[in-house]
């Protein structure tokens, strides 16, 4: 992997729907995390693309990992 | 006083003695507090994600799925995690699970210790692009 992360994130955490989730505050650029946003999610050994599906008044913004076609 | 999310948990009975619990990624000490503290900011407990598989079928499943994309896969007894004094809490959609402590140092030091193996993940696709 050649560029940063944009959301540090577990993507084994999951919220109630089966969703991946973290916070707001998780993000190296708070201002790229918006509704429908595609972003790199995790860690550096553990990542992928993922798209924002909600963010939550309490900072937990919840995404879905992009599948291949 | 913060106010935290309920966490959905499905009822289930304890656990059999044959599942396996199953962690996508290298076992980092410094990550696995990360999310045990993200966990908490939400749901006002602390908790490492797993996943449980009781078959080599649902095994394979978690990882060309959920998985794919960690080449490593960090596999743990069950039994070896309730002897540590953890709790396993059977939170949002099975087969999802927290591991789970009221300290979350303790939580930390006990789960790194259980006894698991670290396997390359058969079905690893790196994820593509920049």
């Amino acid at each position: 992997m050649n560029s940063t992360i944009d959301l540090r994130a577990d993507l084994n955490q999951e919220d109630d729907n089966g969703h991946n989730w973290c916070l707001i505050t998780d993000a190296v650029d708070q201002s790229v995390v918006s509704l429908g946003a595609v972003l790199k999610a995790g860690t550096e050994t553990f990542w992928t693309w993922v798209r924002v599906d909600a963010i939550d008044p309490d900072g937990q913004v919840h995404f879905s990992p992009i599948q291949k076609d | 006083m913060p106010s935290f999310k309920t966490r959905t948990r499905r009822g289930e009975s304890l656990p059999r003695n044959n599942l396996l619990v199953l962690r996508g990624d290298l076992i980092i000490p410094e990550r696995l507090l990360v999310t045990a503290e993200r966990n908490f900011a939400i749901y006002g407990f602390y908790g490492i994600s797993v996943f449980g598989s009781y078959t080599p079928t649902e095994f394979q499943h978690l990882a060309e799925t959920k998985l794919v994309h960690s080449e490593w896969l960090a596999v743990f007894g069950v039994q070896s995690i309730l002897r540590a004094d953890l709790e396993l809490l059977d939170t949002g959609l099975a087969p999802h699970y927290d591991v789970s402590h009221t300290d979350p140092n303790f939580l930390i030091e006990k789960f790194v210790q259980c006894p698991h193996y670290l396997v390359r993940n058969p079905y690893f696709e790196p994820a593509e692009g920049d």
